[in-house]
């Protein structure tokens, strides 16, 4: 194991992983296409695995890799089913556009 | 508080370019964008680390989080699907990179194999099956719904007013937290539970006989028990001074002896997506509608002795 990480790397980090997660947050809210959307918060992901790593570098142990490893999972099982749902409205409407949907609202 | 305005600015910023950046139908605004993203991203940074040097963060964080963050904003700007899944893969490789500069190579690797290499290409699949042209006349043109962004306004100053304040909490908790934590685990103590690595190294360094077992191993002061049928057992050995823990090891000690019903939870979870997406995926066919139409089933076997 390196030596763990210094608060001010530890700040960089941390920013990046901000900016990307927010990245991923306005795509989500902007973009009209249902795959986009999905991909956007697989970047969301993205985001949170970077400030799982680097906590883990700053406290010297692995467990915020052992808990990625649980970030991976649930993201595999998002993406089976997102485009499982995504298929399926596909075939109904032939359309990916998702204010297609917009009577789906409550 | 002079690099938290800097921050904010910094913010601001970000916004605006971003707001130039996203689809639309006139790209004039587009580069200007690019400029104020680029300069707020650096600002940012700079500000962090007011001109000193931060341990553990060189020249390839920099690239590296360029490129993240150059893909991502790529890959929510850009108006072909199939380009957007590319850039992902890109901030997926520089996410990688940043895990190897964490010493977190397992994981750096286990990212490229599951997410390039599974998701994406999953994602990438159903992009082409789903893939439309708005007329036949036109193959390459963009349908409406990718080329205009839905409502960018709002949505860029709610994204940014939430990066601010993630960045004032952030930039407060991390003064209060102490330079290095103190849960800081002794070197090499997972040792303890590997013997088998422990066992391999002594047999290349040939310090174990014949008929002889690891029986315990002592990380602090590096020696190895050894077990054996012969009369000076037990032995003590120390152990080859080349013989450390790597990521991988270091993992699944933590994953198998912390973590283990997480695993099992995890092993469900994945089982019951594959399902769930199999049932939401398939299509309805002609052999279902028979076999849940209760007047075309095969008719019951009468009950023995009724047809007399």
């Amino acid at each position: 194991m390196t030596e763990p990480l210094s608060i001010l790397a530890l700040n960089h980090y941390l920013l990046l992983s901000a900016v990307l997660f927010v990245i991923g947050f306005i795509g989500f809210l902007t973009r009209r296409n249902l795959i986009i959307m999905f991909l956007c918060t697989e970047l969301m992901f993205q985001a949170a695995a970077i400030a799982m790593i680097a906590f883990g570098a700053y406290h010297g142990n692995v467990q915020g890799q052992v808990f990625l490893i649980f970030i991976l999972t649930i993201a595999a099982a998002e993406a089976a089913l997102a485009l499982a749902l995504v298929v399926m409205l596909h075939r109904r409407r032939a359309t990916l556009d998702a204010d297609c949907w917009s009577e789906l609202r409550g | 508080m002079v690099e938290m305005s800097i921050i904010y600015a910094a913010c601001v910023a970000g916004a605006i370019g971003l707001l130039f950046l996203l689809p639309r139908r006139d790209r004039r605004w587009a580069p200007i964008g690019a400029v104020l993203g680029g300069g707020a991203l650096g600002a940012g940074l700079l500000a962090l680390s007011r001109g000193q040097v931060a341990g553990g963060v060189d020249v390839f964080f920099y690239i590296l989080a360029f490129l993240a963050v150059a893909g991502a904003v790529r890959m929510i700007t850009h108006s072909r699907p199939v380009y957007s899944a590319l850039y992902f893969i890109l901030v997926v490789l520089a996410t990688a990179g940043l895990f190897v500069q964490l010493a977190a190579e397992f994981m750096a690797f286990t990212l490229i194999i599951v997410y390039a290499g599974a998701i994406l290409i999953t994602y990438l699949f159903v992009i082409m099956l789903a893939q439309e042209a708005p007329d036949d006349q036109h193959p390459d043109a963009l349908t409406e719904y990718d080329a205009t962004a839905r409502e960018p306004i709002a949505a860029t100053v709610v994204g940014f007013v939430l990066l601010a304040a993630l960045l004032g909490m952030m930039y407060r908790g991390t003064s209060q937290m102490p330079a290095h934590a103190v849960t800081h685990v002794p070197a090499d103590s997972e040792l303890e539970m590997l013997l088998g690595k422990v066992d391999a190294a002594l047999r290349e360094a040939e310090l174990i006989r014949h008929g002889e077992r690891v029986e315990s191993v002592d990380a602090a002061d590096r020696t190895a028990t050894l077990i054996s049928t012969s009369p000076e057992s037990p032995r003590l050995v120390s152990l080859p001074a080349d013989l450390h823990v790597d990521n991988v090891d270091a993992v699944g000690v933590s994953l198998l002896s912390e973590f283990p019903v997480s695993l099992e939870v995890a092993g469900v979870i994945l089982m019951l997506a594959m399902l769930g997406a199999v049932v939401l995926a398939r299509k309805e066919t002609a052999g279902d509608a028979a076999a849940s139409d209760p007047k075309s089933q095969a008719p019951t076997p009468k009950p023995l002795g009724a047809s007399s």
